[in-house]
This record gives C-alpha cells, structure tokens and sequence, in this order.
C-alpha cells in the first residue's frame, strides 16, 4: 500500500494558535448594531402554576420586551426530534406557564444591556402555585402524581435475543446486581449562547454553537410557522458540547425573539442556568442478572433499565433504546433480554449526552461482569476473553454487523501493558492499616453513526479551483474535537493536495449541503470523513481524466504529486489549477463534484479499560494511580487528536465514577447549581491515561477509521468501581462512587 | 456601574464612606465571596466601597510577641510567607487548601473571617491560636475582640454596619500547630470538615498541651476536648490507637447527633486527624 502523506499524522489543528490567544470569536463576544441582550428566567419551582407580574420590571430604562407564556406560539415540540421523519411526543413550549423543573423556562427579558436585564429580572414578581413534585424514579413509577396526562410512564420497550428462561435452567450460577448511575452535566466551558439576526438576504439566521444546523432550522421553522428555506442556521464556534448543545434549547426562543423585535438578539445563560435549566445525561436505575456454566460461559442476561427522563419527553425513547442496544454487542450472549422502561419527573430533561446510553448501560452491567468472574473464581479479564464478541460477529437482535471487533485484542495488549496479572495478585499487599489498592478494568462498545436505526447520509460538494485550492463544502459541527482538520487530512490525502490548501466549511444550512443527522451519535470521521474520501476519489478521477483528455496521455502514465499531475514519461509538470483553467476553457466544465453518501455500515467500536486506585478508607477519596485505556479504532486518522478524545473521554468517565451528578433535594430543588458544588474531576486528581490504539483497519471507514469521541468516556467508569470493589472486597454498584458512599460500604462490611 | 464603586484613598476617606453606608453598600476586599453571594442573589444595585488599596491593610507585621496580619492580606502571600510558616504553620496549611491558585490570589483573611462560613478554612486556626480582631469604625474608633466571639454564626459576626476589620493579631509562642481539611474531592473544594490542632511539645516528642478546633460541624468551630484531653502525652511517632478513634468519633457524635451527615463525618474525621498529625509529624521531622 501507498505511504499515506497526511492520514495517520498528528498534525496540530488549525484553530489551535487562536484559541490558545484568545483572538477566536465565539457567540458570547459577537456584537452587532443595537443589539439586544435576552436572557431567560428560570422557574424556582420544580411543580408550579406560574403567574408573572411584568409591570415593574417594563419599566427598568432599557427593557425591550419581556415575554412569557401569553406572548408565545403554542406550538408543541420535542426538541429532541433532528430531522422531520422522527414524530416523537411533543410537549415542550418555548415558554412555560406551568413549570415543570427547578429550571423550567417561564419568560425572556430581552433589552439593551445585560445590567438592564438582569436588573428587570430582579424586578418581576412570579407567583409560583406549588403543585407536589415527583422527584426519583421510585416517586415517578408509584404514579400519585402525575406529570402528564395518564402516567409518568413515559416509553416501554423490550428487546429478545434467544430465550433467556431456558438459559436460567442451564445455568450454574446466576448473578444479580442492581446499580444506578446519576444525572450528569456536560460541564462545557463555554454556556449555551446563541444570536439570531435577520441578514440582508431576510433569513433569519440564528448564529449558535450548535451539533445538528438542520435540527435547530427545523424547530425554529416549526415554531415561528415559517419556510424552511428562511431558516438559516450557522454552526458558530463552540466551547465545547459533549452533548450539551446537541438538541435545540436557546435557538427557538431567540429566534422568536428576533423575529418579533426585528432586531438582533443575544441569549445568553450562566453556569447555574446551564446546570439547572438545559439537559442532563439521564439517571437510570439497572438490574442485570446473568446467567452462567461452570466453564465460564455466559448462556443469558436479563437487563432491566429504568430511566429518568426528566420533566419533558426529549429523548426518554432513543437513549431507553441506545443504551438496550448496545448490550448485544460487546459479548457474545446467546439469550438476553432487555426491558427498558422511562418515566417522567419534575427534574431537569434529559438529553444527548457523550456515550448516549452507553456509559449508563455498561456502568452496571461490568460490574456485573467483574462479580461473575469473582464467583467462578478466575480472573475478570480470563472471563471476559471467553465471552466477548470476535471478529466478525453480527448483532443477534438484527442490527448492522458488529465488524472488524478487537476487544480481545484490547484486552490481551492491555493486560500485558498494564502487567494486570501480577498487579492483580500483589496490589493488595501493598494496603495497609487506612489505604487501600486495587486494579480493576471493564470494557464497552460504542457505534458508528445511525445506519440500521435512522437515515444516514450526507452530501458534499468538492471544487478544486484554479489556484490548486480546494473547497469542501459539508455540512459538519467541529464540536472542539478537531474534525475540520481529520476531515482535512482525508481530503488531503485523496486529492493529494497540501492540507493547507484545502478549506472546510461548517453547517450553515443556507450554504451548505444537506447532512441527514448532525455531529452526533459518533457519525462524523466514518460518516462524513467517508463522503469526504469518496468525493474526493471521484474529483481526483475526474481531474486525471481531464488531464489525460486535455494532454492526450494514457491513464496508466497519469501521476500525482502534491497538487502536481504530471504524465511518467514527460518531464513537463502541471498544477491541478492548469488542468482545472484549461479543462474549464476546452470543455465548458468545472472541476467540481456533488454527491450524497449513505453510511455504508455501522459496525461497533471498543475500548477496555485498566486502572489502579488507591481508596482512603477514612476519608472514601479515590486516587486514581495509573490506568490505560486500549482503543479499537481501526484506524487513527490524528493520533494526537485521537489521544485528546480519549484523555477527555477518561476525564468524563472518572467523574461519573467518582465526583458527578446533579444532586437534586426531595422539592426538586439543585443543590449542585454551580462548579463549587458540583465537582468534575480536576487537572490534580487527573492521572495521565495511558493509550494504546489497535489499528486493524475498519473495511468501510475512511482509511480504516472508526469511531473515539463517545467511546472513550464508556469504559473509564465501571473499571474505576471494579478497582474500588478489588480494593476494598465491596459490591458497590452506584456510580458515583462519592466518599460518602464508599465509607458507608466499609461501615457495612465493617472492614 | 463605576458610579457605585469607591476605593477611599486614606483613613478620614474611609470614615467617611463609611458613615454614610447603607444596606445596599459593601465593603469588598478580595471579592470571591461578596461577587458570588450578590450574583447568588440576584442583587443588582449596590454599593462597594474597596478597602484592597490600603497598603497598611495588606502588610504583616512581626513584633516581638506579636504577629499583626492586615485584614486585606491574601491567601496566597500568608501561604508563601516564610515567617508565617515558622509561627503559626497551621495558617499557611490552610490558606495553601483554601480554593483554587485563582481564589488564593484574591481572597483575603479578613474576608474568610467576616464571611463566617462554616466551612472557611482560616477560622479554626485563628480561634486554635486565641487570634484578636482589630475593629475600625466611622469615626476611626478601634476595638478588639476574639476571633471566637466576632463569628457568632453561619455567616454571622459582631461587626457593625459601620465598622471594618482592620487587622488580625496573635500571640507569637513555640507552640506547633497544623490544619487539614477534607471536601469532595482532594484540592478546589470546600471543606465537609477541616481541623486545627496546635500544640505544646514535651520529652520525646509526647504532646504535653493540645488544642483541637473542629470546622464545619457547628455553626461555627467547635473546640474539641475530649480528642484534646486524649491526645495529651500521645506519642507523636505513633499512630492513632483504638481508642483515640473511638473518642474522635464520639466527638463528632456529640457535635451532630442529630446531622446525617455524621456516620461520614465520624470515620472521615480519623482520616482528618490522622493527616493533621501527620503534618505536624512532616513539620518535627519524626
């Protein structure tokens, strides 16, 4: 095979040198003639009629509008929907007049400072009729209060692979764990933030840090009752996601309130607001039972899943659903069945978050796995080698195929990097009178866009123009991770033309071509990178063939070279803009290509997952001392960008384990509303994660590649517990694992 | 909102300003608490009168029985004092723990002492070390009392509308001391419980004099004679027996028996005790 030039290389992102300077404009610095500020009032109540008295408040010099419930299209949505074939329970409303979540979104004042707002905000007098809140699945599931219509029930479904209750029958063992894992916030630096504006074509254009530009233009159009085409989303540039941003929150009401103004808006949030009043990953609560030979082999599970969906429908079927899913693929499990149940409660929605489902569903379920092992009596990794999928495997519920899995792989070269056997059997000597150590490790699996569940497509445009330039225009969300430059490496590498001549467009839904689903769901480097290579490939065979037409040279003499095509047996040497010039001059023709990519698989990635610890027996803290994560990629497109997804990824995954979740009181109120009381793993308590990536080539990825973004913060998690659970010979399975809870489980054991 | 700030340039300034202060004006030093706790509450007009320019505010002062330390000191300079550290070892342990390099660069003892939390980390060390407050008012009066009589609750001190710290005074003597804190997770983050314990040494490194504050488990910190009474003639070099265990948490037990944060808060405070002696330890070289 070819020596690749760009694919492969750890080349620094091109937004790198701005960032780091502080000279990128994000949302929140934007400013435009008499602009308005807008920010929203949240509701105090997590259950409450709401009854505002604006009149004090109109008359702080400045104020614009104050809009509530009243003022507001009663048009239902789910903000969770991205395109307009999903129909999914709509019951959200710009504005609120009834509160449904300590952060439920009730009026907008809008005006010409943010000193003016804010001190409007002081002046409104809400009236808030308490109505009893339903907080906890268990309050949701006994149905005395009722959130919606019938009951709190919101989305039920199972999945059956085999027979499970013939398994049981055959089984030696069966065991059972129950566990829950919390509400997470994303934590991205940078608040929701978002700017809408009319421009000089009439668009209404709603300028925002966004994941899905069409998902954001359908829900504007939808709400405000105008075209499509009058929609214009621009994907500005973001301060981080994780998720956070994916489904629209801030952009109907913003464009609703430019729309009515006819002036420029600005909505802004501060971290409380974004804590309390966007979504969170949702809480579940999880029991698994599995059943298991004497020989190791597990011949059934049983995974019921409850979910916390929060106080609106959003995504209470599609995460159910993510999460159930997965779990046929990481093990090679005959019989399983899984029972997904969600349910409403007057708590904050819950929304796409990095793993979608996927670090909620194996958190428990490893765990599970680490307590099989230990009742057989072998080792969790011995276990997992006889159970995991291999190469090749298909999804038994009938899913797209799992591919070109390397888990065992990951599994082995972890073991052996991470030297886990003698860890395992001597890192418990090192405990003493208050500390004790362990090693733990888990695995989990993760996908590759939607292909077998929604349409996955997108379409690209690609012009080489007469400068050697090339454009690619696209409809992605560089959400921080660095896509425009992988993207960039792929073109490079297929057209073979210098990166740096090579630019990249984000979505904006007036310039852009159509993407059937945003940057979500682990799409981008397979999905788009693969149109992106596919596009390239045609332009690149369109310009040769051009050349060969123009210069009369037989394709098999044609040869390229950095932006250079040149006929073997000639020393005369062409730039791709002549051909292009030239091309255009004779035969009336552009070098350009338009196409539409469907995703053409959707197999699973991987990763297993080895840490140490060591847990203070008196105080429950947890330092991490050591871990590694081992990634099955296919292939990376940027390690460098690759190792910070999986860095990141890890960071997210010890907090779930460790520090994170909303707490959230029996009146439903958010104690943890602000970073002092709502801890994320910080750069201190942060171990440098070990990497190791398998490259094993994925046959329908760009390159080889697979997915890395989502699949890093899936198996961090449950191998930290796994660790604590070795170190301290406990069962614990809520996630996190806060102090309070560790000392309670030695307090149990009396250890 | 410049209108609304005043930064007296000298004392008869600062009288003034403070004659006329009304209860929508404040007096703002390192500002870490007073910026939060205003946005908190959603208090828009105000006042702030800014006492960080004084220099004799910012100055600590050495005499020969005597530390003064200016109210508007910061945390970060009492961490990296060097004389500090010799005196009173437990302050520059807890201003070192107090907060993110961010917060220590701003915040200011006089304000971790006037924001009473129950959770500020200098308050037991200046109550563990019998510290005095020096109190100005509007009309340059001065007067003085203990550190553990001007907090009086959870964010309750004696100081009057019109008054400011301008000072904190303690005794110098041999005495070793130490101050450990424990929060959610191991650094940036308030304290669930923290402790100081200063203490006269004897023969063969046996405590012959202990004085324990405990933080965070009353409305203020609460001194904390049965682990004191116990820790007499212990042995430095030695861990934590049995029994000392068990009087820690009885001491907890009678601070908040009625919290469920106790069963933590009982085990955690070993750990507490254990990593304040263990300091003390690193500090004697034992």
């Amino acid at each position: 095979m070819k020596e690749l030039k760009y694919v492969g290389k750890s080349l620094v992102r091109e937004d790198s040198y701005d960032k780091a300077t502080g000279k990128t404009i994000y949302v929140g610095d934007m400013k435009r003639t008499d602009m308005l500020y807008a920010k929203l009032v949240l509701s105090e109540k997590a259950h409450a009629d709401i009854e505002i008295d604006r009149s004090e408040a109109m008359l702080v010099e400045g104020i614009e509008a104050i809009y509530t419930h009243e003022d507001v299209p009663k048009v239902f949505y789910n903000s969770a929907e991205w395109y307009p074939g999903i129909k999914g329970i709509r019951d959200e409303l710009i504005l609120n007049n009834r509160a449904r979540f300590v952060g439920d979104r009730i009026a907008l004042v809008v005006g010409s400072s943010k000193e003016t707002v804010e001190k409007a905000i002081s002046k409104l007098k809400i009236i808030y009729k308490e109505l009893k809140p339903v907080i906890g699945l268990k309050q949701a599931r006994k149905d005395e209060v009722i959130i919606k219509e019938n009951t709190n029930l919101a989305f039920s479904k199972s999945i059956n692979v085999g027979n499970y209750e013939e398994a049981l029958k055959k089984a030696d063992y069966v065991i059972k764990d129950i566990g829950t894992t919390p509400k997470v916030h994303h934590a991205a630096i940078e608040p929701h933030v978002c700017l809408a504006e009319f421009d000089y074509q009439g668009n209404l254009v709603i300028c925002t840090p966004c994941q899905v530009a069409t998902q954001v233009q359908m829900h504007v159009a939808n709400v405000l009752n105008i075209p499509l085409n009058k929609v214009r989303t621009v994907k500005a540039v973001m301060g981080g996601s994780f998720g956070g941003k994916s489904q629209p929150i801030l952009e109907p009401i913003v464009a609703f309130a430019a729309w009515k103004l006819n002036r420029a808006v600005l909505l802004y949030m501060d971290r409380t607001d974004v804590i309390t009043g966007t979504v969170s990953r949702n809480a579940t609560e999880i029991a698994v039972e599995t059943a298991v030979n004497k020989e190791g082999k597990i011949l059934g599970r049983k995974v019921e899943v409850r979910v916390d969906g929060g106080a609106y429908n959003t995504n209470a079927s599609n995460v159910t659903m993510a999460l159930g899913k997965k779990l046929y693929r990481l093990y090679d499990i005959p019989n399983q069945t899984f029972e997904g149940k969600a349910y409403y409660t007057n708590t904050l929605p819950g929304g796409t978050c990095r793993g979608y489902g996927s670090p909620q569903g194996h958190a428990v379920t490893e765990v599970n796995i680490d307590n099989i092992a230990k009742k057989l009596n072998m080792d969790p990794c011995e276990f997992r080698l006889l159970n995991l999928v291999d190469e090749g495997a298909k999804d038994l519920t009938g899913a797209p195929e799992i591919g070109n899995a390397k888990i065992k792989e990951c599994v082995k070269v972890g073991m052996e990097a991470f030297n886990w056997k003698e860890k395992r059997d001597t890192i418990k000597n090192k405990s003493a009178d208050r500390y004790a150590y362990g090693v733990g490790m888990a695995c989990g699996t993760h996908g590759n866009g939607y292909k077998g569940a929604y349409p996955d497509f997108t379409n690209v445009d690609m012009r080489i123009y007469a400068d050697e330039g090339a454009i690619v225009k696209i409809g992605v969300h560089d959400l921080g991770c660095g896509t425009i430059t992988t993207l960039k490496q792929i073109a490079a590498e297929t057209l073979d033309i210098n990166m740096e001549k090579i630019r990249i467009t984000e979505a904006d839904t007036f310039v852009t071509p159509y993407d059937s689903a945003g940057t979500q769901a682990s799409r981008v480097t397979y999905v788009c990178g693969g149109a992106i290579k596919e596009a390239g490939k045609k332009l690149k065979a369109k310009l040769i063939n051009a050349f060969c037409k123009l210069k009369n040279v037989p394709i098999e003499n044609v040869e390229t070279a950095n932006g250079y095509i040149y006929d073997k047996n000639s020393t005369e040497e062409h730039t791709y803009g002549d051909i292009v010039t030239e091309y255009e001059k004779h035969f009336s023709e552009s070098m350009s290509i338009s196409l539409e990519y469907k995703s053409p698989a959707n197999p699973a990635s991987f990763a297993a997952f080895f840490a140490e610890v060591k847990v203070d027996k008196y105080t429950g803290l947890v330092d991490v001392i050591d871990c590694l994560a081992v990634h099955d990629i296919g292939r990376a497109i940027n390690p460098m960008l690759v190792e910070g997804q999986i860095q990141g990824g890890a960071q997210f995954g010890l907090g779930m384990a460790l520090y994170e979740q909303m707490k959230i009181n029996k009146n439903g109120d958010v104690k943890s509303n602000s970073f002092s009381k709502y801890h994320i793993i910080n750069s201190t308590s942060m171990p440098k994660v070990k990497i190791i990536l398998i490259e094993d080539n994925e046959p329908y990825g760009p390159y080889g590649a697979k997915s890395v973004g989502e699949m890093a913060t899936v198996a961090p998690a449950p191998a930290i517990i796994n660790a604590i659970n070795f170190a301290l010979d406990t069962n614990i399975t809520t996630f996190p694992a806060t102090p309070e809870v560790i000392v309670n489980e030695i307090l149990k054991k009396g250890i | 909102m410049s209108s609304n700030y005043i930064a007296p340039k000298n004392i008869e300034e600062l009288c003034m300003v403070l004659k006329d202060k009304d209860d929508r004006t404040h007096i703002i030093a390192g500002g870490t608490d007073l910026i939060i706790n205003l946005r908190k509450k959603g208090i828009i007009d105000y006042k702030i009168i800014d006492i960080s320019k004084f220099q004799r505010f910012k100055t600590i002062d050495f005499q020969e029985d005597r530390i003064i330390i200016g109210s508007c000191v910061t945390m970060i300079e009492l961490e990296n004092n060097e004389e500090i550290k010799k005196y009173i070892p437990a302050l520059t342990s807890a201003a070192y723990s107090l907060g993110s390099t961010q917060i220590r660069n701003k915040a200011t003892i006089g304000g971790n002492l006037v924001n009473a939390s129950q959770s500020g980390d200098t308050i037991p060390v200046l109550f563990a070390y019998d510290a005095d407050v020096r109190i100005m008012n509007s009309s340059n009066e001065y007067r003085y009392e203990k550190a553990s009589d001007f907090v009086s609750g959870i964010g309750q001190t004696s100081l009057r509308d019109d008054e400011i710290i301008t000072s904190i005074i303690i005794k110098k003597s041999d005495s070793i001391s130490a101050f450990s804190k424990i929060g959610s997770r191991k650094t940036v983050t308030i304290s669930k419980i923290n402790c100081c314990g200063k203490f006269d040494m004897g023969e063969e490194d046996r405590i012959n004099n202990a004085i324990i504050y405990l933080g965070a488990v009353g409305v203020k910190p609460v001194r904390s004679d049965l682990i004191e009474n116990e820790l007499i003639g212990f042995k430095l070099g030695q861990g934590l027996n049995d029994g000392m265990k068990k009087v820690i948490q009885l001491q907890i037990e009678n601070a908040i028996p009625n919290r469920n944060s106790k069963h933590y808060k009982k085990v955690a405070t070993i750990g507490l005790i254990e990593d304040m002696l263990s300091q003390v330890r690193g500090d004697l070289r034992i």
